[in-house]
C-alpha cells in the first residue's frame, strides 16, 4: 500500500489535472436480482404476479406468491450462465417450498454464484456471491396471501475481503381467475460501506406486477407485467408472454425495459419448457442486451 | 694607476684594541643555542609523496616511515634545502636539487641519533650533518699596504694585476662575483659604487636585511673595493672612480651573522648550499667563498688525530653531499637560460666557484677539495706557505693571504690574515679575466683553464705541504699560444634596421675583435689590446674550439644608433691576445630605426561575456632587434604580461567584473632609438545572460525495462550567451529510471523498473556564473507489452487512472458491474500523460469489467474489483 500511495503521489506530480470524469452511484449486491427462475427469465423477469412465480421459485421474488402454489411441496434447481460476453459468472440455486398448514406456506432458497478466474495484475482470484434465505406466506383470506422472506447475502470479492447484508422481501399477492396481481418491497435492507467512505445501498425496489393468464382450447397464454422502482431511483419493467400448449410445451419471450443504472439492464428474452405435470423443465435465452446477452438460464421443478 | 696604489699605501694604521667592529643584533636569552641541521636527499619516489605536505610546512606527510622518524625525533621543520626557484625551478628540478631537504633537530644531542634514522629509511640516499663552518681568518691587526696587489718589499710575491689595469681592464660591471660570507656593509664609502643595488640575501635571517660583518666586508674589498677614488683601498676589479668605470658587481650572500647573546660574540650559520645554489639564480658569474668546515670539535685549538679522521672523511665523502650538488649547480647553470644556454648578455657561460683551503694547516680542507671548485692556498709577503694554509695536491692555486689590508664596515679598513684573504684575490683576478675575456661563447671552463694556466710556479708548488702556483693576473691575460693568427680576408656588412650583421671567413684564431665607429680614424687609432675611443664599439668572438675555426661566422652589431654611417673593422687573436693586422675598414649604413610591431590574430571588438576567461596573445617584436619597453595602462582589471611563449597575453577574468561595465587602455611600445607604437582601446563586458528553456523537454514513455531515450538538451535550454551550461540531473524516484548525461549535454533516460512508474527528471543548467534555469521531464515506465496501464492497478478505491499511448487517441471506455449494469461511459482523446481520470468513489464494491476500445476498433478487457 504504501508503494501504492507513492506512484499516486507521483502520479500527482507527473499526471496533470485531467477533467474528472465521476462515476454516479449505483447499487450493490445487484446480484440480489439475479432471476434463478428459468421461466420467468424466458419473460424477461416479468411473472412475479403469476404461476410461473410462485412455488419454490417464490422465495427468489415475490415470497406472498407461495401459499398460492397448488402442490403441498415443491423443490427446483437452477443452472444459469450468465454475462459471457462482460464478466462470466455461473448460478447453482436450489429452492423448496412446503404448504405447512391451512393457509401457510414456507420456503428457503439457496444460491452461489460463481465468477470467473480474474486477473487483477499480479493476483488472480474468482469472486464469488452466495445468497441464502428463508420465508414464510400466509393467506389472508380470499384472493389474498401476504409473505416475507429473509436472505443473507455475501459477497467474496477477494480473497481477504468479502461484504454481507441481510435483505428482506415483503409482499402481498391476490389471485382471482386468471388474473393475479403482487405488490411489496424488494431487498429492503442495510447499505454496504466501500472503502472510499461511501455507502450504497441495496437494490431495494417497491415491485408492482400483474398478469393474466386465458385458455383457448388446447393453448393457454400468460400476459406477464412487472415494474420495479428502486429506491435509487432506477426503475426496470419487464413484459411477457407465455404460450402452454396442451399444458405440456411451454414457450415464452419477454422484454425488459430499464433505466441506464438499473441491476437488471434491458434485454430480450426467449424461453422454452416442458412440463411432465409433477417435473417442469424450463431453460431460457437472454439478448438484445451489450452487457447480457447470451445469458442461460435453465432449471427444473418437481412437486407433488 | 700609480697614484692609487699610493694612497692604498699611506692607510693609517690602527691598534687592535682599536678594530673596528660592526654592528650586530643583541638577543638577550638565558641559555642560546643554535639550531642544529641536517642535509638529507631523498629518492624520487619518496619526493614526490612528501613535498607537497612538506612545501605547506606540515610534517605529517604520506609517508608513514618519514612521519614515524620525525615525530619520534621532535623535528622542528623540514624544508627544501633549495627552495623553489620561481623561473629556474625547471633546471633545479632538473639537477635533483629539489630531493634535498634540511631537517631542523631540537638539539645538538640529536644530530647522532638522526642521522642514523634517517639514514636508515626507505627512500634517504643521503645525510649529513651541517657541518659546522667557520671563517678563515686569524689575528685581525693592521697592515700598511696592499703588497697582494703590488708587492714593493719582495717583488714578484703578487697577484700582477697592475699590468692587466693599464693594458686591458679594470673590471666591468657585468661580472657579478656572489659573497658568500658574512654581510657585505653595502654602504661603505669604498664598496658601495660597486655594489649591486639589489638581490643581496640573508640566508641566516632569511630575509634581504643585510648585515655589515668584518670578514664579508673585507673579502669584498679586496674584490672590487672602488679604485683610484682617492680613499681607502683599492680592489682587483674595482674600476677607475676617476675615469668613470665601474668595477665588477658584488652581491652580498649573506651566510654568517653575529650576534650577542648575554654578553658574548655568537655566530650563526645560514644555508651556505642554497646560497650558493641561488647565486646562479641571481645572476652571478664567481661564486667566491672563504668559508669551510670547523674540524676542532673540542675547540682547543688544535687538530687532534680523531678530528683529522673527521676532517678526512668529509673530505673524501664532500661529492656527495649538499655542497657539492650546488657547487655543481652553480658551475653549469650560472650566465644560463633553464636549458643550460648562455644567456644573451651574460659574459660567460657557467660559472667559477673559489674556495678558501683552510687554516687548519692540515692536508685536507672541504669543501674546497671538492674538484668543482678552485681551492686557494695562502702565501706570506715573502713567498711562502703561510703556517696556517691547509695543503695538498688538491690545492689549485695560491695567492696573499698574510696581513692583507682591505675594508671593514663603518667605512673603516683593517688588515686580516687567512686563506679566506687568499681567495679574494683569486676571484679578483678571475673577475678581470671575464670582464676582458668575456663574450658570447666563452666559457667557465675558458676561464678556469685562463687562471690556473696564468699562475706562476714560486716553489710552492711540491713537497710536503703543496699549496699550488701564485695566481697571476697578468700571466692569465698572456698565456696560451702566441702564434699570431692570420687577418680576416674579407666580409660583408648587411644593415637590419639599425643593428648590421656581419659575415666572415673563421681563420685559425681564438677569437676575434670587431670594431665599429662613427668614424674611420677613430677605427684605424684605435688599440686593439686595449681598444678605446670616441664613439668606439667594440664586440669580441670566441672560437675556443679548433672545430669551430671554419666556416663563415655571423656578429650582429646591436648598440648602433639608426641612420647613420659606421666604419667597421676585424681583427682576429690568439689565446694569449696577440691580434693580426686590422682587415681593411669598410663603411655600412645603419638603417632608419624601425618602429615596434605589434601583432595578433584576434579580430574582434573586445567586447565580451560576463562568464568569459579571455586569453588574447599578441606578438610584440621590433625589426631591428632592439630591446623594448611595453607599458600597459588599463583602468580596468585587464592584464597584460609576457609569458613563456614570448607572446604577450591579454588576460581577464569577466567573472570578476560586475557587467555591464567599459573600460580604457593603452599599450605604448618603445624602443631605445624613439621607436614607438602607441594605440588606445576601449574593452567592454556586456551583462551576463542567464540560460533559459527555450521549448518545452518532452514526456518520456519507456515502454520496458531497460527501454532508453536520448534528449539533446541543448535543443531546449540555451544561453543568449552562447557559452556551454553545466547540466544537473536529479530524479524524483531513481528506482524508477536512471540517467546518464553524455558529453555533458546529452541526457539518456533509461527504465529501471520493470512494473508501471511515473517519476519526474529535473534538468537544471547553470551558466559559468551560476545563473541557472529548470525544467521537468515527466517519465513513465509501463511493464512490456502493455499498451494500457491501469495507475491504481486491478484492485482500485476512489480513483480509475487509465494510461495509454504516448501521443494522444481516441479511447472509448465502458466499465460494467457484474450484473450486466453499464456503470460508466465516455470518450475523449488520451494520452500516458493526458489520462483519463474517473472518480469511483460512488461505486458499489464488487467486480466491474474496463472496456477500452482504440479508434482502430481493438478492444482491450480489464477486471477490476473495487474495494
Amino acid at each position: 500500500m504504501k508503494k501504492f500511495g507513492i506512484i499516486l503521489l507521483l502520479a500527482a506530480a507527473v499526471l496533470p489535472a485531467h477533467a474528472q470524469d465521476k462515476v454516479r452511484q449505483n447499487e450493490a449486491f445487484g446480484f440480489l436480482r439475479y432471476e434463478q427462475n428459468p421461466a420467468r427469465a424466458g419473460l424477461a423477469g416479468a411473472g412475479a404476479a403469476s404461476a410461473v412465480g410462485g412455488g419454490a421459485f417464490a422465495a427468489f421474488g415475490n415470497p406472498a406468491s407461495a401459499v398460492l402454489a397448488p402442490s403441498k411441496f415443491e423443490a427446483v434447481a437452477s443452472y444459469a450462465r450468465r454475462s459471457p460476453n462482460v464478466s462470466a459468472n455461473t448460478d447453482l440455486s436450489a429452492g423448496i417450498s412446503a404448504h405447512a398448514g391451512k393457509g401457510l406456506a414456507i420456503t428457503a432458497a439457496f444460491s452461489r454464484i460463481s465468477m470467473e478466474k480474474l486477473d487483477l495484475g499480479g493476483i488472480s482470484y474468482s469472486p464469488s456471491q452466495m445468497v441464502a434465505g428463508a420465508g414464510l406466506a400466509i393467506a389472508l383470506g380470499g384472493s389474498l396471501a401476504l409473505g416475507a422472506d429473509v436472505n443473507y447475502a455475501k459477497e467474496q470479492l477477494l480473497e481477504d475481503y468479502s461484504l454481507s447484508s441481510v435483505a428482506a422481501d415483503v409482499t402481498l399477492q391476490y389471485s382471482k381467475g386468471g388474473l393475479g396481481l403482487a405488490g411489496g418491497v424488494r431487498s429492503l435492507g442495510g447499505k454496504i460501506n466501500s472503502e472510499s467512505g461511501i455507502a450504497s445501498s441495496l437494490p431495494t425496489s417497491a415491485m408492482l406486477a400483474a398478469s393474466y393468464n386465458v385458455a383457448a382450447g388446447p393453448v393457454g397464454l400468460t400476459l406477464c407485467a412487472d415494474a420495479d422502482y428502486y429506491l435509487s431511483g432506477n426503475w426496470s419493467a419487464a413484459a411477457g408472454l407465455e404460450a402452454s400448449i396442451a399444458g405440456t410445451v411451454l414457450l415464452r419471450a419477454g422484454y425488459r425495459a430499464s433505466s441506464e443504472l438499473a441491476v437488471t439492464p434491458s434485454h430480450l428474452a426467449l424461453g422454452a419448457g416442458l412440463s411432465l405435470g409433477f417435473a417442469t423443465i424450463d431453460i431460457a435465452w437472454l439478448t438484445a442486451s451489450e452487457t447480457i446477452g447470451n445469458s442461460l438460464v435453465a432449471g427444473a421443478k418437481v412437486n407433488f | 694607476m700609480s697614484a692609487l696604489l699610493l694612497l692604498a699605501a699611506s692607510c693609517t694604521k690602527e691598534s687592535p684594541a682599536d678594530e673596528p667592529k660592526a654592528e650586530q643584533p643583541e638577543i638577550q636569552v638565558d641559555a642560546y643555542k643554535a639550531p642544529t641541521f641536517l642535509n638529507v636527499l631523498l629518492d624520487d619516489e619518496l619526493t614526490s609523496l612528501v613535498e607537497d605536505q612538506l612545501a605547506s610546512g606540515i610534517l605529517r606527510t604520506k609517508s608513514d616511515a618519514l612521519n614515524s622518524v620525525t615525530e619520534d625525533l621532535g623535528v622542528v621543520s623540514m624544508e627544501r634545502l633549495f627552495p623553489f626557484a620561481g623561473e629556474y625551478e625547471p633546471r633545479t628540478r632538473r639537477e635533483g636539487l629539489h630531493k634535498w631537504y634540511r631537517v631542523e633537530l631540537p638539539s645538538e644531542e640529536l644530530a647522532t641519533t638522526a642521522t642514523k634514522a634517517f639514514g636508515a629509511l626507505p627512500g634517504v640516499e643521503y645525510v649529513e650533518e651541517q657541518a659546522p663552518a667557520k671563517l678563515d681568518t686569524n689575528d685581525p691587526y693592521w697592515s700598511s699596504n696592499l703588497w697582494g696587489l703590488n708587492n714593493t718589499r719582495y717583488s714578484g710575491f703578487d697577484v700582477n694585476c697592475a699590468k692587466v689595469w693599464q693594458e686591458f681592464t679594470v673590471g666591468n660591471p657585468k661580472v657579478v662575483v656572489a659573497v658568500l660570507d658574512g654581510g657585505i656593509d653595502l654602504s661603505h664609502p669604498d664598496l658601495a659604487w660597486n655594489c649591486l643595488e639589489s638581490g643581496h640575501y640573508n640566508y641566516v635571517e632569511r630575509n634581504t636585511e643585510i648585515t655589515g660583518d668584518n670578514h664579508g666586508t673585507h673579502v669584498a674589498g679586496t674584490i672590487a673595493a672602488v679604485s683610484n677614488n682617492g680613499t681607502g683601498v683599492a680592489g682587483i676589479a674595482g674600476g677607475d672612480y676617476a675615469a668613470g668605470k665601474h668595477g665588477v658587481s658584488l652581491l652580498s650572500l649573506q651566510c654568517f651573522q653575529t650576534y650577542t647573546v648575554n654578553g658574548k660574540d655568537v655566530t650563526r650559520s645560514g644555508s651556505f648550499e642554497t646560497a650558493m645554489k641561488e647565486a646562479a639564480d641571481k645572476g652571478a658569474n664567481i661564486s667566491q667563498n672563504s668559508w669551510g668546515y670547523d674540524y676542532d670539535s673540542d675547540e682547543d685549538g688544535k687538530i687532534s688525530n680523531d678530528e683529522l679522521a673527521h676532517a678526512k672523511s668529509i673530505a673524501e665523502n664532500i661529492g656527495r653531499s649538499a655542497i657539492a650538488a650546488s657547487m655543481n649547480y652553480f658551475v653549469k647553470y650560472a650566465g644560463c637560460d633553464n636549458d643550460g644556454n648562455q644567456l644573451k648578455d651574460s659574459p660567460m657561460k657557467g660559472g667559477l666557484v673559489v674556495f678558501a683551503a683552510g687554516n687548519d694547516n692540515i692536508y685536507y680542507g672541504a669543501p674546497a677539495n671538492y674538484e668543482a671548485a678552485v681551492a686557494v692556498g695562502a702565501m706570506t709577503q715573502s713567498g711562502k706557505k703561510a703556517s696556517f694554509s691547509n695543503y695538498g695536491d688538491w690545492v689549485d692555486v695560491c695567492a696573499p693571504g698574510y696581513q692583507i689590508n682591505s675594508t671593514v664596515p663603518n667605512g673603516k679598513y683593517a688588515a686580516l690574515s687567512g686563506t679566506s684573504m687568499a681567495c679574494p684575490h683569486v676571484s679578483g683576478v678571475a673577475a678581470l679575466i671575464l670582464s676582458y675575456f668575456g663574450g658570447q661563447g666563452f666559457t667557465a671552463d675558458d676561464l678556469r683553464k685562463r687562471l690556473e694556466e696564468g699562475a706562476r710556479d714560486i716553489g710552492l708548488s711540491e713537497g710536503d705541504s703543496p699549496i699550488g702556483p701564485l695566481v697571476d693576473a697578468y700571466g692569465s691575460f698572456m698565456s696560451g699560444s702566441s702564434e699570431v693568427p692570420d687577418p680576416v680576408a674579407d666580409f660583408t656588412l648587411t644593415p637590419l634596421g639599425h643593428n648590421v650583421r656581419m659575415n666572415f671567413s673563421a681563420v685559425d684564431a681564438y677569437g676575434y675583435l670587431i670594431l665599429a665607429a662613427p668614424s674611420e680614424q677613430t677605427v684605424k687609432n684605435a688599440s686593439l689590446t686595449n681598444p678605446e675611443g670616441s664613439g668606439l664599439i667594440t664586440g669580441n668572438f670566441i672560437t675556443a674550439n679548433p672545430e669551430e675555426r671554419t666556416g663563415t661566422k655571423e656578429f650582429l652589431f646591436t648598440e648602433l644608433v639608426p641612420d647613420r654611417d659606421y666604419y667597421v673593422a676585424i681583427a682576429s687573436y690568439s689565446y694569449d691576445r696577440r691580434f693580426s693586422e686590422l682587415s681593411a675598414i669598410r663603411k655600412v649604413h645603419t638603417n632608419v630605426n624601425a618602429v615596434p610591431t605589434v601583432q595578433t590574430a584576434y579580430d574582434g571588438n573586445f567586447t565580451f561575456r560576463n562568464f568569459q576567461t579571455v586569453d588574447i596573445p599578441f606578438e610584440i617584436s621590433d625589426p631591428d632587434g632592439d630591446i623594448l619597453k611595453v607599458d600597459f595602462q588599463t583602468d580596468g582589471r585587464a592584464t597584460f604580461t609576457q609569458e613563456d611563449d614570448g607572446l604577450w597575453h591579454f588576460r581577464l577574468s569577466c567573472q570578476l567584473v560586475r557587467a555591464p561595465a567599459s573600460f580604457s587602455a593603452s599599450l605604448v611600445v618603445t624602443d631605445d632609438f624613439g621607436g614607438k607604437y602607441s594605440n588606445r582601446f576601449n574593452y567592454s563586458i556586456l551583462k551576463n545572460a542567464e540560460p533559459a528553456v527555450t521549448a518545452d523537454l518532452p514526456n518520456v514513455l519507456l515502454s520496458k525495462q531497460g527501454d532508453r531515450k536520448t534528449i539533446e538538451l541543448n535543443d531546449y535550454i540555451t544561453d543568449e550567451d552562447g557559452e556551454e551550461l553545466d547540466f544537473r540531473i536529479t530524479v524524483a524516484d531513481n528506482t524508477a529510471v536512471s540517467t546518464e548525461l553524455l558529453d555533458g549535454h546529452l541526457l539518456r533516460i533509461t527504465a529501471v523498473s520493470s512494473v508501471l512508474s511515473l517519476t519526474e527528471v529535473r534538468v537544471l543548467a547553470y551558466d559559468a556564473l551560476g545563473a541557472s534555469a529548470k525544467a521537468d521531464i515527466r517519465c513513465i515506465v509501463r511493464p512490456e507489452g502493455e499498451s494500457i496501464s491501469l495507475l491504481e492497478g486491478r484492485v482500485i478505491s476512489d480513483r480509475l487512472t487509465i494510461l495509454s499511448g504516448e501521443e494522444p487517441e481516441k479511447l472509448s471506455i465502458r466499465l460494467v458491474s457484474s450484473n450486466g449494469t453499464v456503470v460508466f461511459r465516455t470518450e475523449g482523446e488520451f494520452s500516458a500523460f493526458n489520462p483519463l481520470e474517473i472518480d469511483t468513489r460512488y461505486l458499489a464494491p464488487g467486480v466491474y469489467t474496463l472496456f477500452v476500445t482504440d479508434s482502430s476498433g481493438k478492444e482491450t478487457r480489464y477486471s477490476i474489483v473495487k474495494r
